[in-house]
């Protein structure tokens, strides 16, 4: 399937409705985006659904893939630098090769509708949530469940099992490429054997001083410094690492508690229970809420409590992600057929903008929302 | 006369005479035929047949689109086409020629980088001091992308290359290479070390046929004479 079949205008028209209400702004991105900044901000992997498209210049560019990262680069324009809240809707083509896995279901151009939200308030989450389930439910499929995580909560979760800072953060790195997180975790499990001879001879020394030893063995060796990276630069990660290889490890206790954390999935009140369970902890309690964690803002949204699940290795579809995720799916079109997803996406557009922002967006494909499609 | 059987050869260079001379061993010679330019050639003795005579590149992209029955190539030009194209071409035999390693390099001024675990570290101080990713520059795009997945390395981007890949680094075009070595005298040469764990694939030259291309009787019987006097067991084809 190359391009998608047209969803009837009035279903169109009962799926865009949630979006309607506000009014919010509407944008029109351009179609054709840097593909240098797209890759640069959601990572190479990104590049095999991409259509890449050069220009007379050679300057290469891609069709958009999504919405978000274009509306955002809009509004840093518009913004210039202020912390403006704004929130925008769109509706239009988006464009991705199909998947290696196969391309049923994977249309190469498909609509999407969606909204992007910056600078809001508190329940701007569970909003956009509830937002993306009243329109996806307006589709007609009665079979829709959506599936939330946390990126902020396992950060939460590995602080107050007392995790040491260095592997803390090669572990959140890692959270949403699942290979990674189990190799970062049997590596974490043991003596860093990477601190090797070299590292060992620089411990305890001053920056410029290791810095200076491996310009001395550049020279010695006859190494030309190619690569960018300064010898400082280089001395800082050797000592990093000589301190991690003698900082203490993570223990098998601590394994076990992240092994289990990351299997957690069910409702949201027995998922806070089993969480509660393996410790506790301001930071999670902080996340998790008093009473809450989510869930009734959820409802409140308008999404049913016993449709909702959490899942604690959940980190959404797109590596920018850095908070709450969601996805809606249906149990007809399964897993892979995500109808609708979004979330927190600040450290994004603050890669965008150069200061700390506040951004959430979701999207909803009416065609896989809508109950006539196969 | 029915259409003959096509069989690509590489045609210029060290592949060439080491086909040439594995071809000969067997009793077969290729020989030009007409045209000056010399794109076409025929083996002595075996009708049917028309040789032509391309970049293993070109063989690659020719066994995969169907545009031949049988070719002389390097596995990691096939591999380089994704996965998918083990549908459309099958390896017939290794040749024990054009041996090539695709690895993955880094500059061997960072004394603190030996595994893709330090690339995925120093790929992430990167991303947080400059706002972009780690450069690799390479042909290999599909080997490169999948290989560092399977490593769970992700701020990365690939830098298209299509020559002189290893240069790259020394001249501030990229941090990495995925290129194919021999020897590692031409990466050491521009600064560059393999890592490793950085072998994505150890590569020579090998007979493949195509899947997806139609074969006639007559084709198939040709085919059948050729890989006999190269003493390669015919159900090969048989169980296409």
């Amino acid at each position: 399937m190359r391009s998608e079949p047209r969803v009837p205008e009035s279903v169109l028209d009962r799926i865009r409705a949630p979006f309607l209400v506000g009014p919010p702004e509407q944008i029109d991105p351009a179609v054709i985006q840097p593909l240098n900044l797209l890759l640069d901000l959601s990572g190479e992997a990104m590049r095999e659904r991409l259509f890449v498209v050069q220009g007379e210049n050679g300057a290469e560019a891609c069709l958009r893939p999504d919405f978000t990262i274009p509306v955002a680069r809009a509004y840093v324009d518009e913004a210039e630098g202020d912390a403006l809240e704004r929130h925008y809707y769109y509706q239009g083509q988006a464009f991705r090769m199909p998947p290696a896995s196969g391309s049923k279901g994977h249309p190469s151009e498909f609509l999407q509708i969606g909204m992007e939200s910056f600078g809001g308030g508190e329940n701007a989450e569970s909003q956009m949530a509830g937002l993306a389930w009243k329109s996806a439910m307006a589709g007609g499929r009665i079979d829709l469940s959506l599936r939330i995580g946390d990126v902020g909560l396992f950060a939460a979760f590995l602080e107050d099992i007392g995790t040491p800072e260095i592997i803390a953060t090669r572990l959140r790195r890692a959270f949403t490429r699942p290979q990674r997180l189990k190799a970062e975790l049997a590596r974490a499990a043991t003596r860093n054997p990477d601190a090797g001879r070299i590292a060992a001879a620089l411990a305890g020394q001053a920056t410029r001083r290791a810095a200076e030893a491996i310009e001395k063995r550049w020279a010695d060796e006859g190494l030309e410094p190619v690569g960018g990276r300064t010898a400082s630069e280089i001395a800082d990660r050797l000592i990093a690492l000589t301190q991690e290889a003698s900082a203490p490890c993570l223990a098998r206790a601590q394994v076990e508690y992240i092994q289990t954390y990351l299997s957690l999935v069910g409702d949201p009140g027995a998922v806070r229970a089993a969480v509660r369970d393996l410790v506790r902890g301001d930071a999670t309690e902080q996340k998790m809420g008093a009473s809450g964690f989510m869930l009734d803002a959820l409802v409140k949204a308008g999404v049913p409590a016993d449709r909702i699940r959490f899942d604690a290795s959940f980190g959404g579809p797109f590596t920018y992600y850095d908070g709450f995720v969601f996805e809606i799916t249906s149990a007809a079109l399964g897993d892979g057929l995500t109808v609708a997803a979004g979330g927190r996406y600040d450290a994004l557009l603050a890669q965008l903008s150069g200061k700390a922002s506040r951004a959430v967006g979701c999207m909803v494909r009416p065609y896989r929302a809508w109950n006539g499609a196969l | 006369m029915s259409a003959p059987l096509i069989l690509a050869l590489p045609s210029k260079g060290r592949p060439k005479e080491q086909t040439d001379a594995w071809l000969s061993k067997a009793g077969l010679t290729v020989k030009a035929a007409g045209g000056q330019r010399g794109y076409n050639a025929l083996i002595e003795g075996v009708d049917g047949l028309d040789v032509r005579l391309l970049s293993a590149g070109n063989i690659a992209a020719a066994l995969d689109a169907g545009e031949v029955h049988m070719g002389v190539t390097g596995e990691d030009l096939l591999r380089e086409r994704g996965d998918a194209a083990f549908a459309r071409v099958a390896l017939v035999q290794a040749l024990g020629f054009g041996h090539a390693d695709v690895v993955v390099a880094a500059p061997a001024a960072w004394i603190d980088v030996s595994t893709m675990d330090d690339i995925d570290d120093v790929a992430h101080a990167y991303l947080a001091r400059t706002g972009g990713r780690m450069r690799v520059a390479t042909k290999y795009l599909n080997l490169t992308r999948s290989f560092f997945a399977a490593k769970g390395v992700g701020d990365y981007r690939i830098v298209a290359s299509d020559g002189a890949t290893e240069g790259a680094p020394a001249q501030g075009l990229a941090e990495l290479i995925v290129d194919i070595t021999t020897t590692g005298v031409t990466l050491k040469a521009n600064g560059l070390k393999i890592l490793d764990d950085g072998v994505i694939l150890q590569s020579q030259f090998n007979l493949a046929i195509s899947k997806s291309t139609p074969w006639t009787t007559a084709q198939r019987r040709t085919a059948t004479l050729i890989l006999d006097r190269l003493g390669v067991a015919p159900s090969t084809l048989e169980s296409r």
